[in-house]
């Protein structure tokens, strides 16, 4: 049962399965308004949150799918609680990670040995063609520094490998005496910036159909007419989204935005409410110029939505 | 409206174990490409459009589900203070210092926005109460209705991700419409959009040649210039570098004043701009169709970056004087005053209790001649020389004529009186009293 939290009228979606059983299940999609953290300075690809327009989220709650739940505050008496196991937990990572950096260090150098005695084979063959004993005792001089060289390094990070294989290449390390080095510093503990809470939260469930201050869209006549149109628009099976681009109010997809284009422009319109002449001709050209048709939609009083599409056709 | 009892469990978001942390550290930073090929029209239940929406989605999830690993050593520790609405820094800041945040009372600050932002970036480690605070929570605490709402964050992370530089809107640093009809202080003051947001400037390799046109058009070219110098305010080394990390705006609305606004560096070095810039100010005196009075100076000092070898505001790139300008045979060269910076003792100067006293005492009663407001108001040092002669004037005109102008005259010959009470009468000093006269 997916949990939504809802704030001041705003749905957002903080787990990444969650969205993906949003969209593949349930086909509603949100829009992504954070930051990726893979590319934060950039706007063409937004990351969690996930944020829900709030049709999207009465209609989930509707359909059973989605709790709604009013955004929790942390309880100041599980505070403490929560300071020593996030410190524990801490240090047992820390303690973790100084132990897997030293395993891969070990592996590396496992790895690295056949390579090493290879290298150091070819390397006294060489020697031993070009000059007699002098060459060997140069190599039992460079294998001793080598030998130096590997336990000084104490990064963790499985960037370094590269530099690494150069290093091993160059000069040839033993297989060093159980490590004897220095342990990982502090500052290289590798944190995680959680993006969702990292700890469970009890939370009170939110009545979509109650007016309150999470929830300020209840019984609003504008919600509930763009709400009678997203649900029947849903249930034929397209998907949409939000059109604020296009001067509409949803934007019509025949499936995943990922794979189709729009094919229309959703407006709503109450019934029996006057449609200003120049709203229409806007509405009209923007729809051409991107090449989608209009849609005009209205609910009627007996619950059945009816849809009119306009298409600019020019008389010339 | 009573909370409904039942408490639903909200899931835990995903922590990682440590082998995934390390794992993290490998993954590749590169964005892949949105969409795998062209869209389809309409869904036709083929194979393969299933397939590529199915790749689609997965690398979209698992962008997604990527969660934000850094170094400890690499995070700069800062906490959240709800009651104050800022978030103050405990380990000294890194590069984004330059345009973020701002200092009080010798600690580093930054706006709650400021400080969501480089959380997002993975710059920051956010704490509130030890913890630290997931983006979730940062983003439930810091932004309320009172501090800043979700829409403004929302705008400011979408402009700071363009590479804007952003900052808090200053309403005192507009003119109303009144002062902008009386062209009371058109140039002193700054560019800045209704916003507040200032564009970052682009390299300071342009064209000399506009240089040139603004020696041609005295008056034009001063008002762009002085309007430039204040442009180039905070911080002044930007200007003259470019930060690779923010992204420039290379086609930038605003290109009529920037290019102008390059001429800061070369104007330092003019010498005779003094007289220009108080020349022309005579020229627009006129403009107002002589209200003078109480006027603003037309440059604004504090925003024109002198040479500064000290450490509050380092100015040491000077760019090469124009050619125009020197004589025929000398060259001129930009040069960068830095390494003497290295040579000299930065180290500010560690005062003893009693020291710093007496400094205080010291500077409470000294005075400060620029702190005067009539001095301000002189645009040139001829208008200085001439106020403080009036000043002389007055202070010279302060005795009254009838009583220092006339010869001396005294009040009473030593013939006139004979008796102390008579002196005292005829100079009036007292009158007499007759107490025992029936007391009337």
């Amino acid at each position: 049962m997916l949990v939504v939290e809802v704030a001041n009228g705003r749905s957002l979606v903080w787990g990444a399965e969650a969205v993906q059983a949003l969209r593949e299940r349930l086909g509603v999609g949100g829009r992504t308004v954070g930051a990726l953290p893979r590319g934060p300075r950039q706007n063409s690809r937004l990351g969690l949150p996930l944020l829900l327009m709030p049709e999207e989220a009465r209609l989930l709650a509707e359909i059973g799918a989605v709790t709604l739940v009013s955004a929790p505050r942390p309880d100041p008496r599980q505070h403490s609680l929560a300071l020593a196991s996030f410190k524990r937990q801490q240090e047992q990572d820390f303690q973790e990670q100084s132990a897997l950096a030293a395993e891969a260090r070990e592996t590396r150098r496992q790895e690295l040995l056949e390579k090493i005695a290879e290298g150091q084979a070819a390397k006294k063959q060489r020697l031993e063609q070009e000059s007699g004993s002098s060459g060997s005792q140069e190599a039992g001089g460079s294998q001793e520094a080598g030998g130096n060289q590997a336990p000084a390094e104490n990064e963790a990070s499985a960037s370094q490998a590269s530099g690494e294989h150069e290093e091993a290449g160059s000069s040839s390390p033993q297989p060093g005496p159980s490590d004897g080095v220095a342990p990982l510093p502090r500052s290289a503990l590798l944190v995680q910036l959680a993006t969702a809470r990292p700890r469970p939260i009890k939370a009170r469930p939110l009545d979509w159909r109650v007016q309150s201050k999470d929830w300020p869209h209840a019984g609003r006549p504008l919600h509930e007419l763009r709400y009678s149109i997203y649900r029947d628009l849903w249930e034929r099976g397209f998907f949409l989204s939000a059109a604020g681009k296009f001067g509409g109010d949803f934007l019509v997809y025949p499936g995943d935005p990922l794979r189709f284009h729009a094919h229309y422009i959703a407006q709503c319109w109450a019934p029996g409410d006057p449609i200003p002449l120049q709203d229409l001709v806007s509405a009209g050209r923007l729809g051409t110029s991107v090449k989608k048709t209009l849609l005009l939609c209205s609910p009627q009083p007996d619950g059945k939505v009816v849809y009119t599409s306009l298409q600019w056709a020019s008389l010339q | 409206m009573e909370p409904e009892p039942a408490e639903v469990e909200v899931p835990a978001g995903r922590v990682l174990s440590a082998r995934e942390l390390l794992a993290a550290r490998s993954r590749s930073q590169k964005l892949p490409p949105r969409s795998h090929g062209p869209k389809d029209f309409l869904p036709d239940g083929s194979v393969a459009q299933a397939e590529r929406l199915r790749q689609c989605r997965e690398e979209l999830w698992q962008l997604l589900a990527e969660e934000r690993v850094e170094r400890l050593g690499s995070l700069v520790a800062a906490e959240w203070r709800p009651e104050e609405g800022f978030v103050e820094l405990k380990s000294p800041a890194g590069k984004f210092w330059q345009t973020m945040g701002f200092a009080e009372q010798g600690r580093q600050r930054l706006h709650p926005e400021e400080a969501l932002y480089l959380l997002e970036c993975g710059s920051i480690q956010l704490f509130h109460q030890d913890l630290p605070l997931s983006i979730q929570e940062a983003y439930q605490l810091l932004l309320t209705e009172d501090t800043m709402t979700f829409l403004q964050y929302q705008v400011f992370s979408h402009l700071k991700r363009l590479g804007y530089v952003v900052r808090r809107f200053q309403p005192s640093s507009i003119l109303s419409p009144y002062e902008r009809q009386l062209n009371l202080d058109g140039s002193a003051l700054c560019l800045e959009d209704r916003n507040g947001k200032r564009k970052r400037r682009s390299s300071s390799s342009r064209s000399i040649n506009k240089k040139a046109k603004a020696l041609e058009n005295p008056l034009q070219g001063v008002d762009e210039t002085t309007e430039s110098l204040t442009t180039s305010s905070p911080p002044p080394c930007n200007q003259n570098s470019r930060c690779p990390e923010e992204k420039p705006q290379e086609s930038s609305p605003v290109k009529g004043p920037t290019g102008p606004s390059l001429l800061l560096g070369a104007l330092e070095p003019w010498p005779g701009l003094a007289n220009e810039g108080g020349g022309c100010s005579q020229q627009s005196g006129k403009v107002e169709n002589g209200v003078k009075g109480v006027r603003k100076p037309r440059w604004n000092f504090e925003q024109i970056s002198f040479p500064n070898m000290a450490s509050d505001s380092r100015h040491t790139l000077l760019l090469a004087p124009a050619p125009e300008l020197l004589p025929a045979n000398v060259a001129g060269r930009e040069t960068d005053a830095e390494s003497w910076c290295q040579k000299l003792n930065q180290r500010k100067e560690k005062l003893s209790r009693r020291e710093r006293e007496q400094q205080a005492e010291a500077q409470r009663f000294r005075e400060d001649v620029n702190a005067d407001p009539e001095v301000q108001c002189c645009s040139s040092w001829q208008e200085y020389k001439q106020l403080l002669q009036r000043r002389h004037l007055q202070k010279s005109q302060s005795r009254p004529a009838h009583l220092w102008d006339q010869p001396v005259h005294p009040l009473l010959s030593p013939g006139q009186a004979d008796s102390p009470a008579t002196v005292l009468q005829h100079i009036s000093v007292l009158q007499t009293t007759h107490l025992a006269d029936g007391g009337t």
